[in-house]
């Protein structure tokens, strides 16, 4: 070896830099026809309860990520890099939207720097989403902290453990346009104690203080009780109680409101068939709402509602075991989700906060060759609604409100408070870069077939109305058939 | 149920279009001996690491597919060198001196995370792969490239990234040995 290295000395001293590294561009693509004789919109379902298969439309992300200081291995350099995201669920030719711009944001911008004053630690300021992990059959990512904040976090991570701590701003993602500061921070906590076994902990605290004079801030309107705000009859209320003294409409009292969440998480796998198992379970406490308006004798008044919306809290609680049945020719995936959300202040009138669900799904995954799939999934979930009935059963159901009897003023709508779903769906999947559940891209061919209590349980435009003076007759059916041709695909 | 009579219909046809015949490669007119060295970078560590087997599989398949003799050095006798010369034309010249066959190939890989993408982890894969005659190693042809990577769990960290780039890796391995082999063929 000796004997020719010096011959080799010109080459050596010549030598290029091993590695270079510029920008990146990834993202996500989603796009697909289902044409639907049925009158639907091209879904199978309401939604991904069911399965994310067939039921959710069209979507792009195109993910971008610049240098500025590149990450050497072996090294202990600082390094930082800008980071912006862009997406939609709207493309040309496949939804209604189009895939005008106006369906797309800038969801995730951020910078990271690493390496700097401490090993191992990440800094980001920006956006901080961050999630456990995901549940591939939902679309679902039930330990997702910070994906309302901007702000800084950093990040610590190493072998077995990896510690996220962050602040910032919640504000502008739970107020749109009436914007007011809500503070936030929290952390996650994740450990690998030994190889095929992941635990994790995490949560976040919102607080949204009292400004007097705030529009925008947290305010009661006092005296308001949850029906009247429900039907929209404040005002026509307080007139009622006291005449000619509107002038007098109570004020908003300022206040301050609080919400959280919290998460956990249990990862295990890499033994027998078993390739993975992931369990999510949150619950969250939500943030209040700030105020609606009614129009009363031509003219508006704003409710400040934080205690009518301060008792609302959602359970959510997930698994996916992923299996391979018979190695490099079948593999199967299993998913139940269970939500449980509840309304403190709501005790009669059905909404999507007053709601118990829960749904499981069975994926299986056949492969003919490397490229060729076979695929077949099935579902079943129940919905119940916890403060009366919530769908419609059948076409006619308007005659059956308020616990089967007909009721103008009823709050609740339809002839049942339980929606049970089941769908089944298979085809061919083309999957150019080999086997997997979840390799892709894929070019899937698919047929599926809904069935549910509820009349006409997916996106139509089918008359509700019973008048006879409609142009178009009700329709009802409660078997749905869907036929895809659909593709996904990061890149 | 007539809905699912195409899909019943197109999957016999799907079938045989998975079966359909890879285009040839260029085999080499005599079988030649190659010695293989494929490099995993840590970001975290500064020792060179082997890559995953997958890697190194596909990398022995893509030159067998084309009449070679491959051999893969043991790790022993390039992760020192590897880790202190971290330029690819070094470390090409130090498996050539070492080495008694007539090509060495040399594969360098390290991943890098991304971000959290639409429920997966992205990873970018860099990868430079490296084939010289080994008495003349200054003649190296050298070829580089990104491989994206989307992991599904986050234990998958970065020797899942490089081994999930596995099969992209053995196609540009192999198209690099096609324009190697059909230029001898030229001359």
């Amino acid at each position: 070896m000796r004997r020719r290295l010096p011959l080799l000395l010109p080459l050596l001293l010549a030598s290029a830099p091993a590695f270079a590294v510029g920008a990146d561009a990834g993202g996500y693509l989603r796009v697909m026809t289902r044409p639907d004789f049925q009158g639907g919109d091209g879904r199978l379902g309401y939604w991904n309860l069911y399965g994310r298969l067939l039921n959710e439309g069209p979507y792009a992300t195109l993910d971008l990520r610049l240098d500025l200081l590149e990450q050497q291995p072996g090294t202990r350099e600082p390094w930082t890099s800008v980071h912006m995201r862009l997406e939609g669920g709207s493309i040309g030719n496949a939804d209604s939207g189009n895939g005008t711009l106006d369906h797309f944001r800038l969801s995730q911008a951020y910078v990271q720097a690493g390496d700097v004053l401490l090993r191992n630690v990440t800094w980001q300021v920006g956006t901080l989403d961050y999630y456990f992990g995901d549940l591939g059959l939902y679309d679902t990512r039930p330990a997702e902290i910070f994906y309302d904040t901007v702000g800084a976090s950093a990040r610590y991570d190493s072998r077995h453990l990896e510690l996220l701590l962050g602040a910032g701003d919640a504000g502008y993602q739970i107020k749109g346009s009436m914007y007011d500061a809500v503070l936030t921070a929290g952390g996650a906590l994740r450990l690998r104690p030994v190889k095929g076994l992941e635990l994790g902990v995490g949560g976040q605290a919102r607080y949204e203080p009292e400004v007097p004079g705030n529009v925008y801030a947290p305010y009661d309107t006092p005296d308001v009780s949850y029906e009247d705000w429900l039907r929209g009859e404040v005002v026509l209320h307080y007139d009622q109680t006291h005449p000619t003294q509107l002038l007098d409409f109570p004020g908003p009292v300022p206040t301050h409101a609080a919400s959280g969440k919290a998460v956990a998480y249990l990862g295990l796998g890499g033994f027998g068939p078993v390739v993975w198992n992931n369990l999510f379970a949150s619950y969250e406490h939500l943030h209040p709402q700030g105020s609606t308006t009614e129009s009363y004798g031509g003219q508006d008044y704003t409710i400040y509602v934080k205690s009518l919306t301060d008792q609302r809290s959602a359970l959510l609680a997930g698994d996916e075991l992923q299996l391979k049945l018979v190695p490099g020719r079948l593999d199967l995936v299993l998913g139940g989700l269970y939500g449980d959300q509840r309304d403190g202040d709501n005790h009669i009138a059905p909404t999507d906060y007053a709601r118990r669900y829960w749904s499981v799904v069975g994926r299986v995954q056949a492969y003919a060759t490397d490229t060729v799939h076979f695929l077949a999934e099935s579902s079943y979930a129940n919905e119940h609604s916890r403060n009366g009935n919530a769908w419609r059963e059948h076409a006619d159901s308007v005659f059956a409100t308020s616990d089967g009897v007909p009721d103008t003023r009823g709050l609740q709508y339809g002839d049942t408070d339980t929606r049970r779903t089941w769908q089944g769906k298979a085809g061919v999947v083309l999957s150019p870069l080999g086997r997997g559940v979840y390799t892709r891209p894929s070019l899937r061919l698919l047929y599926g077939l809904q069935y549910s209590n509820q009349n006409n349980a997916f996106g139509n435009s089918f008359v509700q109305t019973l008048d006879q003076y409609a142009a178009f007759d009700t329709v009802e059916q409660h078997w749905h058939h869907v036929v895809a041709l659909e593709t996904e695909a990061w890149f | 149920m007539a809905a699912s009579l195409p899909v019943l219909l197109l999957v016999p046809l799907l079938s045989q279009l998975g079966c359909v015949p890879k285009t040839g490669v260029v085999s080499a007119e005599r079988s030649l001996d190659v010695t293989v060295v494929a490099a995993r970078e840590p970001m975290d560590q500064a020792r060179v690491e082997p890559v995953p087997t997958a890697v190194s599989d596909g990398i022995l398949a893509a030159l067998k597919a084309r009449n070679l003799h491959p051999t893969l050095a043991d790790p022993s006798t390039w992760q020192d060198a590897f880790t202190h010369g971290r330029t690819t034309r070094f470390r090409v010249a130090h498996v050539a001196v070492g080495s008694q066959a007539d090509l060495v190939l040399v594969t360098e890989t390290w991943a890098r995370y991304g971000s959290q993408l639409g429920g997966r982890y992205q990873w970018t894969v860099q990868v430079t792969v490296s084939l010289a005659p080994v008495a003349h190693p200054e003649q190296v042809e050298t070829s580089s490239f990104e491989v994206p990577v989307f992991l599904q769990y986050y234990h998958q960290q970065e020797a899942e990234a490089v081994e999930a780039a596995a099969p992209v890796i053995e196609r540009r391995v192999g198209s690099l040995l096609d324009q190697y082999l059909g230029g001898l063929e030229a001359q």
